[in-house]
């Protein structure tokens, strides 16, 4: 029980934090009306808000859609555990770059919706509803983009929304079978497949799927301290709940640290369940800060997108990733990066170091090899993935991550029946 | 149709985990309730009071419908990697773990819609 409050206290904070810093960063009054302009911005891969909108706007967008998304978890009656910090946090981390309160709504009620047509609870799709508004850029593609009335553009978005949401779980659990688990953003992958058809069909209708370039290069102070004040709000939360023993507290986590990294990370690999909440929320802040020194390292921006990846990474860190399993695939796309003779700053290599780490329960299971040749295919997949579904899926990662886990699994799954004979 | 999928998953899930330790006899068995089944699983490889509390801990039942509904529909699906009883642990209403008298281990789940109560199951889990 005290382990929930602690769970839910952490995320509280960090939604208040930013709402916080959103409001007082600038003009309040700016910040609030570019938080209603975001609602009306294109958000199809890549739409940096902070480069639109700045930085007040953008937080406020984030801790907005971070609130809807704890709401929905509260009303359907959900613990707060792994699976929904995951969730949570991915929210609020695309939120920087394209998720909005106007775009995440029609596909959450169209995936409660689907639970309903098929006799379930909606909570019981509520991770794929909070996953599934990865998809948000198309309801904004088709209210603001097609150049449609706006009498017809705006109910004919939303429907197409609750349509999407409704096919999206059945999508969703034929995927997961695809890669047996084995890439942790697995609506990126069923998106990634839902968003090739409607952008085929949108060509096909004779839309115009123009590429969308809007990347940041902001480095501002305030940007460069989220993921440190995360680190240190995950931090007070482990002394909390140890009621102020500090020392015994941290001992504690760190020994549940120890057991998180045994893990696979396969999912469902619920690390704040199965493990305890203080070994994940320390697990959480190593991995931020690990990446977040990468960023702050390579002077790479931290722009909408790469705080995105930061804050997804976050999440994840309670549901699948950790130092261990992540390393080797991130080994593989840095080399895949300097043999191609990629940008490390170009947006795609940069967002797939971050993003590419879906695929770190290939190396919690199979071995650093495996991880880090997932790692290295990754790379060389992700750079074509956004073209085919036109920026529709805003885990284009995690469409190329399934791709990928997909092909390795299948090598893996025939080799041992081979070998095995 | 439904029901019939899930009897299998189910068997197949844990026929998995107990054939990772290799095991020279393994039995299971179910039962069948007007609103929900049991099964039993023996096998004879012997085990440690960490080994039990391990099996324990990943049947241990874990009310969480919205990961029951989507990622425990990969129970029984995929036999590569290691077994996951954590995914039957979403599905089920009763567990218990206990060593036999011959070596090894029987393991019995109660499984049932969410209105059942595996106390009404007519083999007990007491017996």
């Amino acid at each position: 029980m005290q382990e929930t409050k602690t769970l839910h206290a952490f995320v509280i904070a960090v939604m208040l934090g930013l709402f916080v810093v959103g409001m007082v960063e600038g003009d309040i009054v700016q910040a609030f009306q570019g938080f209603f302009r975001l609602q009306v911005t294109p958000a199809r891969l890549v739409s940096d808000f902070i480069a639109v909108e700045g930085v007040g706007a953008t937080l406020l967008n984030v801790a907005a859609v971070g609130l809807l998304g704890y709401l929905f978890v509260i009303l359907n009656g959900l613990k707060i555990t792994g699976a929904e910090l995951a969730a949570l946090f991915t929210m609020m981390g695309f939120a920087f770059f394209g998720k909005t309160l106007f775009n995440c709504i029609p596909i959450m009620l169209g995936v409660s919706l689907s639970a309903r047509i098929v006799k379930k609870k909606p909570r019981d799709y509520a991770l794929i509803a909070m996953f599934g508004t990865a998809m948000g850029p198309l309801i904004t593609f088709i209210a603001f983009e097609l150049g449609m009335r706006r009498i017809f553009a705006l109910p004919g978005s939303f429907l197409i929304g609750i349509g999407i949401g409704i096919v999206l779980p059945p999508i969703a659990i034929a995927m997961l079978r695809l890669h047996q688990g084995y890439n942790l953003y697995n609506i990126g992958f069923s998106a990634g497949f839902v968003g090739l058809f409607t952008a085929s069909l949108s060509e096909a209708a004779g839309a115009d799927i123009l590429p969308l370039s809007m990347w940041g290069t902001a480095r501002e102070p305030v940007l460069i301290a989220i993921i440190p004040a995360i680190v240190v709000i995950a931090f007070f939360c482990i002394v909390a709940e140890n009621r102020g023993h500090i020392r015994a507290g941290f001992a504690e986590a760190f020994k549940d640290f120890r057991k998180i990294l045994t893990m696979s990370g396969r999912l469902p690999s619920d690390f704040a369940d199965s493990i305890s909440s203080k070994g994940s929320l320390l697990n959480t802040a190593i991995m931020g800060i690990l990446f977040w020194l990468g960023v702050v390292l390579l002077r790479a921006p931290l722009n909408g997108p790469v705080l995105g990846s930061l804050f997804t990474i976050v999440g994840f860190s309670f549901f699948g990733k950790h130092p261990k399993n992540v390393f080797p695939v991130v080994l593989g796309i840095v080399a895949a990066i300097v043999l191609f003779g990629k940008d490390i700053y170009a947006p795609t290599p940069l967002l797939a170091i971050m993003f590419g780490t879906a695929l770190a329960p290939l190396a919690g299971e199979f071995g650093p090899i495996v991880g880090f040749i997932a790692g290295f295919l990754h790379l060389v997949i992700v750079d074509r993935t956004g073209v085919w579904h036109g920026g529709m899926d805003l885990y284009n990662n995690g469409f190329a991550a399934g791709l990928t886990a997909t092909l390795i699994v299948s090598i893996i799954e025939w080799y041992r029946s081979v070998r095995d004979e | 149709m439904k029901r019939h999928e899930l009897y299998v998953q189910l068997i197949s899930e844990l026929a998995n985990y107990l054939l990772h330790g290799n095991p020279k006899k393994m039995v299971i068995s179910m039962h069948l309730e007007s609103d929900g089944f049991h099964i039993a699983a023996i096998d004879d490889r012997p085990r440690t009071d960490k080994d039990i509390a391990d099996i324990e801990h990943g049947l241990m039942m874990h009310k969480r419908p919205e990961l029951a509904s989507y990622y425990g529909t990969m129970v029984g699906q995929d036999l590569l990697g290691s077994s996951r009883l954590e995914l039957i642990g979403f599905q089920i209403k009763g567990v218990k773990v206990e060593r036999i008298p011959e070596g090894g281990v029987m393991i019995n789940l109660w499984i049932g819609s969410e209105d059942f109560d595996p106390a009404m199951f007519t083999i007990s889990q007491d017996s």
